[in-house]
């Protein structure tokens, strides 16, 4: 039996504002627990809460780049439960009125396919603290987490792999990134995915058992985590056995998932309108700022690239992924004068170069010495032939270690490459006279031996030979000496 | 230095002060010697001699620097206030009556205390109350009950039942009670002194420990209106940054926004349309109050007011409503109280932490405050949302609007505070329902936001206790309320505070 896999997933993520949601604490990572606190995030009696304005910016700017109607009016409501972690026993979100609904994103389903994941709704509400359970002490509590904001992001049920569903988590972080919202990373829990799995035979119309999966760290876990389900799934009703609505962890450790929470289990919130806030009203003129703040998303920029620019869908995603690098690749390519060839080359040098050094230095692109600028001095060379890309990589590793500039170290070892074809025929000669028994090897089919000719006349020139050059040169004088 | 003029009220004190014939010390010993003689009342939870004294010492030596500069005194300056005890004075206790919270020490002043302390307020003490506001005899109280001055037998009402007793028993001129659903109208009624709930949304509830937080509002006790609104007006202003998100307007954007109002001045009562819903002229409210009521307005026809008895249907599901609505945010805001980060704790980790809140909020809380958090809870729950908590928000809703219809109409709205007057001490204590029939007049009032106050307007003729009356007006015409409430005392002899009997000082 093969069933059709399907999840709706279920994304957090820390809004990047300075201060708390609802109160003046600050939001920057706290150097010991619970220093980032007040009575208002500590759940203290007698206060209240003031919504904070950069958040529903952030969150506003985010819902229009992913193509959401904005409603004006929203409304606040408490989430009612009683957990350590959830100072006033309850948690300020929103529930019947969120701030945006009804949007979309597009994910890869497939080589060259793209397929429309509809977000149902996105809204705001408050983190709660973090509870460190010690085995045998008991459990401490940090509540500089309390309060701080967050964005709910909810898809429908119409991620159908577990490649879509990394497309889908890695494509919005993009966007967090590009918007600046959200610094959008797993590892580091300021940004959260939920999948919501379950599988149906293909062609069932009603959605089977569905299982929500937590304390997933990474893309990757999501990816395994939502493959392992499938397979769990599959397998338990294949062999007839019952599949439970419930809530599972993720085990990184032995990759697999747990029961934590079935649903006879869980929690009734219920959820209110929040009465010490009135309803959210945002003027056209919010709404319209916000958008007119949007810079060019990556969805956008891509298709530009590959139009503009000649690049592949691969290269213009891989790119675009960061804002940081589709900036630094423009500015690289600003004399390319839309020359497609030197534009590819572009891509790749950073694709496949730079930005493993980048990481390797375990610095940011923004930090890294070497600047888009530098790049491109070393590329010039490059596209006119002047050195080859063997060198051009030495004179990279140096840039990178030693922190010179491409043209000093030109200069310094004389390594322009050698082109000039009078010089190289010479050479050529030389090397066919001396090496009469691969010439006649060559002449007897083996037409791989010219690479050796070539090796031959590059160790002669010490590799400044343009490899171009000289396997044409050899090609016609190898001609020249063939046996009539 | 001696006592102050009689009656109390702070343009005496003031006159007084600037005639230097009274320090603000020889008035605070004069409180706390007053305080001493009636402490059988039990009117406050917590009472700190030595600060008070201290602060009357502190205020003494600014009083010379006003008087010596001819500066006029900042307008609650050396007036002993009382505080009830759900609102925070910052580094003294706030126990809302509870156990659960009786070591627990306020970490900041309320916006209200913070105000009355900027107008040169002497703060003295924290009065008793029913546990987290809820009860209307402060009866449930760590302190144990509080007893009504003019007969000690009987309760003082609630659930500012402390703060009514300071103001009625003169031991203070003024003081500050919250109303969720009547409890500083039906405390000022039952111990004659005058109490007004302001507009929900005209004084910010930030430090204001939450029961209802939709019905919730502080406001003052006082022996005459000039006195209550010179207290609203300092109690209501607006704090920068803002701290409470429901907080609307203040007591001078009110003024302005009703200053160009053509009705809103009220120097007669010539033409003043006044309701009476109909409801509250039937038998499940005293013959003694419904006659009270019939005196008042035939005074106020008397006068040129025209009063109308109108029939309000919906009023009869304002009990219901009131009781879903406060108990569903009761039991939300109540939530906090798990003895993790503060209050009571019942140490006993051996269960687990289920077991640990049971333990701790059993131990902690009230019998009457765990009846309603239960029935908060419950009308909350899912299966039972829609039935209970939709509907009565809905009824709020029509409600509202049908007031704004009557409103329109009616500029003010007059009804007993009351069904009867107060009751003998345990009389109501096991029959909670009984306890909350008592609310009926006062409830509607907090459903829809609007703005009420209760003046005393006589005694029952069969145990000689005070009766009070309410006048309503519309959300945010608390000026206007207090013009006519003003005028109403100034012209109608059996209007203003009842001194509680002889033998007392």
């Amino acid at each position: 039996m093969s069933f059709e896999l399907v999840v709706g997933m279920e994304v957090h993520a820390q809004l990047k504002t300075g201060s708390k949601l609802f109160c003046a604490c600050g939001t920057a990572f706290a150097s010991s627990p619970n220093i980032e606190t007040c009575p208002v995030c500590l759940g203290y009696p007698g206060v209240l809460p003031v919504l904070n304005r950069r958040a529903v910016e952030l969150l506003c700017k985010t819902a229009l780049a992913l193509n959401c109607q904005i409603n004006k009016t929203s409304v606040f409501a408490r989430k009612n439960y009683f957990y350590p972690d959830l100072p006033k026993g309850y948690q300020i979100s929103q529930y019947e009125l969120p701030l945006a609904e009804n949007g979309w994103l597009y994910v890869e389903s497939g080589p060259g396919k793209s397929k429309k994941i509809r977000i149902r709704r996105i809204h705001l509400e408050e983190d709660t603290g973090k509870l460190l359970h010690e085995s045998g002490s008991g459990s401490l509590l940090d509540l500089n987490r309390a309060g701080i904001p967050l964005m709910e992001i909810v898809t429908e049920p119409d991620i159908h792999s577990s490649d879509e569903a990394y497309s889908y988590i890695s494509q919005l972080r993009s966007i967090f990134r590009y918007l600046d919202v959200s610094d959008g990373n797993m590892e580091e829990g300021n940004m959260r995915c939920e999948p919501n799995i379950s599988i149906n035979k293909k062609a069932e119309k009603t959605l089977g058992t569905k299982v929500e999966l937590k304390n997933l760290n990474s893309f990757r876990s999501v990816v395994r985590g939502i493959e392992y389900e499938y397979k769990r799934q599959s397998n338990a009703l294949c062999n007839g056995e019952e599949l439970y609505q419930e809530t599972r962890g993720w085990d990184e450790k032995k990759q697999k998932s747990f029961v934590m929470r079935r649903k006879e289990d869980a929690h009734d919130y219920r959820y209110f309108p929040e009465p010490d806030l009135p309803p959210l009203v945002l003027s056209e003129n919010f709404v319209a700022e916000q958008a007119k703040s949007l810079p060019e998303l990556p969805a956008c920029r891509a298709e530009r690239f590959k139009n503009d620019f000649g690049l592949s869908s691969y290269d213009a995603g891989e790119l675009t992924r960061d804002r940081e690098i589709a900036d630094y690749f423009e500015e690289v390519i600003v004399f390319a004068q839309k020359k497609q060839k030197n534009c590819k080359l572009a891509a790749n040098w950073i694709l496949n170069v730079l930005l493993g050094s980048v990481k390797e230095a375990k610095i940011s692109l923004t930090n890294y010495h070497i600047r888009p600028a530098d790049l491109r001095e070393l590329l010039t060379y490059l596209e006119e032939g002047k050195i080859s890309s063997k060198i051009a990589k030495d004179i990279y590793e140096k840039m990178h270690k030693k922190k010179q500039k491409a043209g000093d170290v030109i200069k310094a070892e004389g390594i322009i490459q050698v082109s000039d074809t009078s010089q190289l025929l010479d050479l050529v000669e030389e090397v066919l006279c001396n090496h009469p028994g691969e010439l006649q090897k060559f002449f007897s089919g083996k037409e791989r031996v010219i690479a050796f000719f070539v090796g031959q006349v590059m160790k002669a020139t010490k590799g400044k030979a343009n490899p171009g050059v000289v396997n044409k040169l050899l090609r016609a004088a190898i001609e020249k000496r063939r046996p009539s | 230095m001696s006592k102050p003029s009689s009656p109390m009220n702070i343009e005496n004190i003031h006159q007084d002060f600037n005639n230097g014939v009274l320090t603000v010390e020889s008035l605070a010993e004069g409180v706390i010697s007053h305080y001493e003689k009636n402490s059988h009342l039990n009117c406050f939870i917590h009472f700190d001699k030595a600060a008070i004294l201290r602060h009357a010492n502190k205020l003494d030596i600014q009083l010379k620097e006003y008087s010596h500069a001819g500066k006029e005194l900042p307008p609650l300056f050396g007036i002993p206030v009382a505080i009830k005890d759900n609102l925070h004075v910052q580094s003294e206790p706030t126990t809302c009556g509870s156990h659960i919270l009786k070591d627990f020490t306020a970490p900041f002043d309320a916006t209200v205390v913070k105000n009355l302390k900027l107008a040169g307020a002497l703060i003295c003490g924290k009065t008793n109350m029913d546990e987290f506001a809820m009860g209307g005899s402060t009866e449930n109280s760590l302190a144990g009950p509080a007893k009504n001055p003019h007969n000690t037998e009987y309760v003082a009402g609630g659930s500012s039942g402390g703060s009514a007793i300071c103001v009625s028993s003169q031991i203070t001129p003024v003081a500050i009670g919250t109303d969720t659903g009547g409890s500083i109208r039906q405390p000022a009624s039952y111990t004659g002194c005058i109490g007004f709930k302001p507009s929900y949304g005209s004084v910010s509830r930030f430090g204001l420990v939450a029961f209802g937080s939709s019905l919730d509002q502080a406001g003052p006790f006082a022996g005459n209106v000039a006195d209550l609104r010179r207290v609203f007006s300092v109690i209501s202003k607006k704090e920068n940054p803002c701290k409470d998100m429901t907080h609307q307007f203040d007591f001078e954007d009110l003024l302005h926004a009703q200053a160009g109002l053509k009705s809103n001045k009220i120097t007669s009562f010539e033409g003043v349309k006044v309701a009476i819903p109909s409801n509250f002229k039937s038998e499940a409210i005293d013959k003694d109050i419904r006659e009270n009521l019939a005196e008042v307005a035939r005074f106020l026809e008397s006068q040129g007011a025209r009063v109308e008895s109108i029939s309000i249907p919906i009023l009869d599901y304002a009990l219901a409503a009131y009781y879903i609505i406060a108990t569903a945010e009761a039991s939300s805001n109540l939530s906090r109280y798990d003895g993790i980060r503060f209050g009571y704790r019942k140490d006993d980790d051996s269960g687990g932490l289920l077991q640990s809140y049971f333990t701790t909020r059993s131990a902690g809380f009230g019998e009457e405050v765990i009846r309603r958090i239960l029935l908060g809870t419950f009308v909350l729950s899912s299966g039972y949302y829609d039935a209970y908590y939709n509907r009565a928000m809905l009824i709020r809703k029509e409600m509202e609007r049908e007031f704004a219809k009557i409103y329109a109409e009616y500029p003010i709205i007059l009804t007993p505070t009351t069904p009867g007057v107060a009751f003998k001490l345990q009389e109501c204590i096991d029959d909670p329902l009984k306890m909350y029939l008592n609310d009926i007049c006062t409830i509607f009032v907090n459903l829809i936001g609007c703005c009420g106050v209760s003046i005393p307007t006589g005694r029952d003729s069969v145990h000689n206790l005070p009766i009070g009356i309410q006048f309503c007006s519309k959300r945010f015409w608390d000026p206007m309320l207090l013009d006519f409430c003003q005028l109403f005392e100034k012209t109608y002899a059996k209007a203003g505070l009842i001194q509680v009997g002889a033998g007392q000082e």
